[in-house]
């Protein structure tokens, strides 16, 4: 997957334009990862102290 | 504000907190909408939110270090002790439990530096990005840099524009999870109440701010 977008000159160059967008679906998935790992994390840990303080 | 309420934001800092949310919001929209297929005009509102935005993020950078305790959102061994042994009771281990927090938690410090390197990041390379466009303000100039500078100042724009994605993502979850809720209230209504400021922070770090004591961090 590309990470930056580019074009080409008047002189035939390969110039930089920015960011590649199809790198935003990358960026949400990583939040939506962090969020569910985490959300996980606390359900175990939170079911653990309930047993624990059984 | 004494008795069963403890300020925790100020108006002037609610007000900010909400002013760029709205602002970022319209800037992320406006720019990730028409790339999705969501096609209107969208630079006039882009670069009016992205102005909101610069005033709005000048306005916290003066008042933090003016008026408000800048380094209370500083990183200190306090935070790295009260961490070590917050995971290592985590991990299973026996110690002693982690100390209160002051105002803010390690985390909470690190995500603040986080976004706030982005958000300058995003608002040093937009800024750069109005010379770009017309303006009933200005004139286009796009001879200010190189093609590849411009593509460089792009490219910082636009990382850190879908970086920001991630760290709203992660900010909203947070202020949504039962256990923060707390805290989510305070950016509403200013106040915590004594009973939550006394279970989660060290009045020693963090003195109630109307009772005129002088604590470390």
């Amino acid at each position: 997957m590309p990470l930056f977008r580019y074009a080409t000159s008047v002189y035939g160059q390969s110039v930089l334009v920015g960011a590649s967008w199809d790198l935003i679906w990358w960026f949400v998935g990583a939040g939506a990862a962090f969020i569910v790992v985490h959300a996980a994390v606390k359900a175990v840990a939170g079911s653990r102290a309930d047993v624990s303080e059984r | 504000m004494g008795g069963e309420r403890v300020l925790r934001h100020h108006l002037a800092d609610r007000l900010y907190h909400w002013t760029m949310a709205a602002a970022l919001l319209t800037c992320l929209f406006t720019a990730f909408l028409p790339i999705l297929g969501w096609k209107f005009a969208w630079v006039t509102a882009h670069w009016l939110a992205g102005i909101v935005l610069t005033a709005a993020v000048l306005f916290h950078i003066v008042r933090a270090v003016v008026w408000q305790d800048f380094f209370a959102m500083v990183p200190g061994p306090r935070d790295l002790h009260a961490s070590w042994r917050f995971v290592t009771r985590a991990l299973g281990r026996r110690g002693a439990p982690p100390q209160r927090d002051a105002k803010y938690s390690l985390l909470q410090k690190l995500f603040h530096w986080l976004v706030a390197a982005t958000v300058l990041a995003i608002v040093a390379s937009g800024l750069l990005m109005l010379a770009k466009i017309d303006t009933p303000f200005w004139r286009r100039n796009p001879y200010w840099l190189a093609d590849a500078q411009w593509g460089m100042v792009y490219a910082i724009h636009g990382l850190c524009a879908m970086a920001m994605i991630t760290l709203i993502m992660a900010h909203v979850y947070f202020a949504v999870r039962p256990e923060k809720l707390w805290m989510t209230r305070s950016m509403f209504r200013g106040w915590i109440s004594r009973e939550d400021y006394l279970r989660h922070h060290d009045p020693q770090r963090w003195p109630e701010p109307d009772a005129g004591l002088k604590g470390s961090r």
